[in-house]
């Protein structure tokens, strides 16, 4: 711990040259510096709120001058440059000798605009943005409670990341904060720049392929995760918030189920579900079939594939391998795409490429259209980091597959059940409310029932406070 | 490897040749747009032709996806047993094939109808399944699995339908009877049209009575069968409705009388055919009506082949056709 | 290996669903292997909801044990009972039924996946991969086993409504389904009692994972439902197969849900049976993965237990299981002779270890009860 000096402040702060010292006078003679980096302060409000009322108006103390700024007092270097960085001014007043330092911080930042990732067409559409102040904001509207607890965490040697644990008190298994806590103190890392980087170090499983925190950046799926008994994780200079413990159902909810007639939501949400088991095993039924089961066919469709085949000089297998790296090459470009050429690139990838190769001789008609159908269902899974991992998943089976048939498309479906059985979120298991069987939270696992009938939170999430509607006694 | 295989539709087997051998026909390639090709070997186990197919093809023949088996009717009034068997033993092969007995060169049939763009083996592939979708008392649909069921009961036979090549055209001809696997005798024309009504509720879509110029159409015929516990009566009412489609216009029908009076006498004879009819199975003693099934009891024995034969055969038939009808015009 | 805990136990959830879900699996284990095709008699129904209602009894008596205090106490409650000595003894005599069981499942598994879906490849491997992945199941741990039942359940259930369009073709007849009581030439086979039972067999195995069921007073409705649906199960697939075949033309066939399920057309594909045989093959990995468990933990109860468990032990149980079953399918499993004495052989161990295990778990704690009082 060394002391602070102005020598050891401007030392550490050479060649930055959006540092600044200024030193002022007051007409009574006191001497003050102010030390702070220009970019991360706020320049407008240091005028009026700071030097102007020190300078020209001091009352004997800069706590007793400065009534409505929060003033931290500086007992070393370290602390010093620690606040300095976060946006502090620090000031030195040569009666006292003291430093304090003001939190002023720049709050430039994104306004509240409308999610990217996760659209919907009815209901609120503001979403998160980097900075961690607006994002708790927009939480603290939508549940304007003293339990709703936020506690701060800084991770990272070299960006020194705030991240802010935010739960309710009272209603959340305290289990779950206790071991979010425990992994978040735990972290040793030196960069983190994004809630993906957090959540790599806090996960449990960190090799599966599937997520065990949600990324949103939107308040109200936000908010609901917290009442129904989640915590939710806010990293700075990020939108993406993480919510926790969660199960593989929760992948597939979107914010718009609650939004929709419940008969209509508990239509889209089964479509869903099939949408991404069609997206991982349809290439890879078709590829069992033409390889191991041609008696599954009936007669009609025998004879247009093997028609469609006949000329082809790969066998399925190749065929559907090179058709899915294909479209993963177009999906991978037209995200690097400058945005005026994507367009076209769909245009180009779809029609030309693919007719392009069935004229070749590459591929066939059948499989151009089954690669097609399986594409667009694995954009109905609302997860975006689902929807990646459905690519390997397919890889698999088509493996699978093209030895073993239909019995090997089974045997990845266990092995996949194996794995998703085995994986923990916040030490909670993956697939409740299916195993372990929690029969009443079935009224919105893969139907969304009437709100009416949900008057009890999850018993997967055990809350300490299960009931939602007020009549009833505890 | 899929396109590696040709997957073949049907079979046609016939025998009576001097060796012993049989001789099976089959259409390649099906469904595709090559030129086709009638196959023929004379082979004497049906295996050995289903190998002597491969060696003459490019592709290898599949038997996986037959659907229909072609029996020749001298071949079938020899007993089909082993055919049968060495159908059923192929694990690929389902049981839904479709069993049909053919009178007439059946070969030569097809060879008419090989520079088709309709592929004539998917055509009939096709009107078998349109038919057994259909429930229609058209044509008597009959696949592996019904017959073999209908073999191996007790007190019952089976029966399959008959087409008869002639040049161009496959024409239905009726219903072929067995006794165990053999071939027996055939019901044509009329008399096939009317026992279709003695299966549990059909539908006949028309029923031609030329002797007493009259079409019946859109039948539904609702049997109720009854034996005596001593099993020496049988009697059978038959409950049709349907409407008159076709009067001979000689014929008017202008009051009720007339119109009851023609119910009574379309009554009277379809009572004498459905008579007649069983009376030709009693004598050859087969029973493809299943009436002896009626003869299973929850708590008694069932009984043996051999007293139900002899109980058909001396069972006295009364036969009551009660039918409703909807005239062509209104009558007072 | 880093030394997990395969037999760990850290949630509190009470549910007999459990329980229920397990017996069921465990019962309708011979579904497609072996029945119906012993039961060619209509009046041969009235035996299996007999043989059930005897089921029920022993049923009745494990709940006595799960009613009892000693299952939540796990391993230190068999000690109680039994002594250490009675334990290791336990165990020892459970082993070759475990083999026995596992062995003739895969074996009649293989058979029908040969047979039907890939007549080229070998009998061998079609044991091999199941065994692979049962070994890869259970190493997730028992806790998770036992949760793993109710996706097992929703993988399979929809199997049952596939066969109902059986009830509904217009050839059927009631008269299949007569007569109902045995007056016939034939004499009443006795042996198809045992089969159902040993059919119905396999809930004794319960006892061994009793501490993971949480049990519960109430333990004896659930196993009850259990019980009633698997007879409800085997009665529905009995009275589909009868009324399809008729109880002169299922006898000749091998395997009748099976060839059912071919017989069965949809718009999109042909042989649904492909897709029966390899759902089906998710309720046999299940429970291999079960009983490779309880494998490993009856080796290591004859062993010294001291150490924690670990993966590289259930691996070796495993490949001792795939060495076992192997060697049979290669050696031992001729059509005709040798199949029917590893059947009949099953088919005694299965009724008597059902019959004996909860009779003999029930006997020790009326012991323990009157030493202790």
């Amino acid at each position: 711990m060394t002391a602070i000096s102005l020598e050891a402040l401007e030392q550490s702060l050479a060649l930055m040259e959006d540092a600044e010292i200024i030193n002022r006078q007051t007409p009574d003679g006191l001497h003050f510096t102010f030390i702070y980096i220009g970019t991360i302060i706020d320049q407008e409000r240091l005028n009026e709120s700071i030097m102007e009322p020190l300078v020209r108006s001091f009352q004997s103390s800069v706590e007793k001058s400065l009534i409505t700024a929060k003033i931290t007092r500086l007992f070393n270097l370290e602390q010093a440059l620690q606040d300095l960085l976060k946006g502090s001014v620090l000031v030195h007043d040569s009666s006292s000798g003291r430093w304090n330092a003001i939190l002023l911080p720049n709050s430039l930042s994104r306004s509240i605009e409308t999610s990217e990732t996760e659209t919907i067409m009815f209901g609120p559409k503001d979403s998160f943005s980097e900075q961690l102040e607006q994002n708790i904001l927009l939480i603290r509207r939508r549940l304007p409670l003293t339990a709703l607890k936020t506690e701060r965490y800084t991770v990272g040697s070299l960006t020194q990341t705030t991240v802010v644990l935010m739960y309710i008190d009272g209603l959340i298994n305290p289990e779950f904060v206790d071991y979010a806590k425990n992994k978040l103190s735990s972290i040793d890392f030196d960069m983190f720049l994004d809630s993906s980087h957090v959540a790599a170090f806090i996960e449990d499983h960190y090799h599966s392929i599937f997520p065990q925190y949600l990324q949103t950046d939107r308040p109200d799926s936000c908010a609901h995760s917290l009442g129904i008994g989640k915590l939710v994780i806010f990293v700075n200079n990020t939108p993406f918030a993480l919510v926790a413990p969660i199960t593989l159902f929760h992948l597939f909810q979107s914010p718009e189920d609650y939004i929709n007639r419940w008969l209509v939501a508990s239509f889209l949400r089964p479509l869903r579900y099939l949408s991404f088991l069609l997206s991982i095993t349809l290439i890879p039924f078709y590829v069992a079939l033409t390889t191991h089961h041609y008696q599954m066919l009936p007669l009609q469709i025998l004879y247009v594939i093997i028609e469609s085949r006949s000329k082809l000089p790969l066998s399925p297998f190749w065929e559907a391998f090179i058709i899915l790296i294909t479209l993963e090459i177009i999906k991978e470009a037209s995200l690097r795409m400058p945005t005026k050429t994507s367009q076209n690139l769909g245009v180009i990838g779809g029609i030309v490429i693919g007719q392009a190769a069935v004229e070749a001789g590459f591929a066939s008609q059948v499989l151009i259209v089954l690669a097609g159908i399986s594409a667009i269902s694995t954009f109905l899974v609302p997860n975006y980091l689902v929807t990646k991992s459905s690519l390997l998943l397919q890889f698999m089976f088509l493996i699978f597959a093209s030895y073993l048939g239909i019995p090997g498309i089974l045997l990845g479906l266990v092995g996949m059940l194996a794995h998703l059985n085995g994986l923990t979120s916040l030490n909670q298991p993956y697939l409740a409310p299916v195993s372990p069987f929690y029969w009443r939270d079935w009224v919105d696992l893969f139907v969304r029932g009437p709100l009416h009938a949900m008057s009890i939170r999850p018993d997967a999430l055990r809350p300490l406070n299960k009931y939602r509607v007020s009549r009833r006694r505890k | 490897m899929i396109e590696e295989i040709t997957p073949i539709i049907f079979w046609s087997v016939k025998g009576g040749r001097e060796d012993g051998k049989i001789t099976i026909s089959t259409l390649v390639p099906p469904l595709s747009k090559e030129k086709k090709r009638v196959l023929t070997l004379n082979v004497s186990l049906l295996n050995e032709g289903n190998k002597g197919f491969n060696l003459i093809y490019h592709n290898e023949l599949k038997a996986g996806q037959i659907r229909l088996l072609f029996v020749d009717e001298a071949y079938a009034k020899r007993g089909l047993t082993s055919l049968i068997n060495t159908v059923l033993t192929d694990p690929n092969i389902s049981k839904r094939l479709f069993l049909v007995i053919t009178k007439g060169n059946f070969d030569e049939f097809l060879a008419k109808h090989l520079d088709e763009k309709d592929s004539i083996d998917f055509y009939l592939y096709r009107m078998f399944k349109h038919y057994e979708k259909k429930k229609q008392g058209e044509i008597t649909v009959v696949n592996l699995h019904q017959f073999m069921k209908m073999l191996y009961s007790q007190v019952s036979d089976p029966q399959l339908p008959v087409f008869r090549a002639e040049g161009e055209q496959l024409l239905y001809e009726g219903t072929a009877l067995f006794d165990w696997d053999r071939m027996v005798a055939e019901i044509r024309g009329q008399d096939d049209q009317i026992s279709q009504l003695l299966y549990r509720d059909r539908f006949v879509r028309y029923l031609v009575l030329p002797d007493l110029s009259v079409t019946l159409g859109h039948i539904r015929a609702h049997t109720r069968k009854k034996l005596t516990s001593d099993l020496s009566s049988l009697s059978i009412e038959i409950d049709v409705k349907g409407r008159i489609d076709e009067l001979d216009s000689l014929t008017r029908i202008e009051d009720n009388f007339q119109y009851v009076a023609l119910t009574q006498k379309i009554e009277r004879y379809l009572e004498e055919n459905v008579f007649h009819l069983l009376s030709q199975m009693q004598h050859l003693r087969i029973d493809p009506l299943q009436i002896g099934g009626l003869t299973i009891k929850p708590f008694s024995r069932p009984i043996t082949r051999d007293t139900w034969d002899r109980h058909w055969s001396t069972m006295k038939i009364n036969v009551k056709v009660r039918l409703h009808l909807e005239p062509l015009t209104k009558v007072k | 290996m880093r030394a997990i805990s395969l037999f760990r136990k850290t949630s509190q959830q009470e549910s007999g669903f459990y329980a229920l879900f397990l017996t069921n699996r465990l019962q309708m284990l011979h579904y497609m292997i072996v029945m119906p095709t012993v039961l060619v008699q209509p009046y041969m129904l009235w035996v299996i909801v007999v043989v059930g209602i005897l089921s029920q009894f022993c049923l009745y008596i494990l709940s006595k044990w799960f009613a009892s205090p000693y299952p939540a106490q796990g391993c230190q409650g068999f000690e109680k009972l039994f002594g250490k000595t009675g334990i290791k003894i336990l165990a020892l005599v459970s082993l070759p039924f475990l083999m026995l069981k596992i062995s003739f499942i895969s074996v009649s598994y293989a058979d029908i996946m040969q047979h039907f879906v890939f007549p080229s490849m070998d009998r061998e491997w079609h044991i091999v991969f199941p065994i692979i992945l049962s070994c890869y199941l259970a190493l997730f741990g028992m806790e998770n086993m036992v949760r793993f039942v109710t996706i097992v359940i929703i993988g399979i259930i929809w199997i049952l409504f596939l066969y109902i369009p059986f009830f509904l073709l217009p050839s059927n007849s009631i008269h299949d389904l007569y007569p109902l009581v045995p007056i016939g030439p034939e004499p009443f086979a006795w042996k198809s009692l045992l089969l159902v039972f040993s059919s119905l067999s396999g809930p004794e195995y319960l006892i061994a994972i009793s501490y993971w069921l949480s049990p519960q007073r109430k333990m004896l409705k659930y196993l009850t439902i259990a019980n009633a649906i698997s007879v409800g199960e085997y009665l529905f697939f009995s009275i589909a197969s009868l009324l399809f075949y008729g109880s002169n033309y299922l006898p000749t066939i091998k395997y009748p849900s099976v060839e059912m399920g071919r017989y069965l057309q949809s718009p999109i594909f042909e042989r649904v049976d492909i897709i029966l045989i390899s759902a089906y093959m998710f309720s046999i990995i299940y429970l291999l993965a079960l009983f490779a468990l309880m494998v490993y933990g009856a080796s290591r109860l004859l062993g010294k237990a001291k150490k924690g468990t670990s993966r590289l032990g259930l691996i070796v149980s495993g490949c001792a299981m795939v060495t076992c079953t192997l060697s049979i399918s290669k050696w031992f499993w001729e059509p005709g002779i040798e199949q029917t004495f590893w059947l009949e052989l099953q088919m005694w161990a299965g009724s008597s270890s059902y019959l004996l295990l909860p009779l003999l778990v029930w006997f020790a704690m009326k012991r323990k009860a009157r030493t202790t009082s």
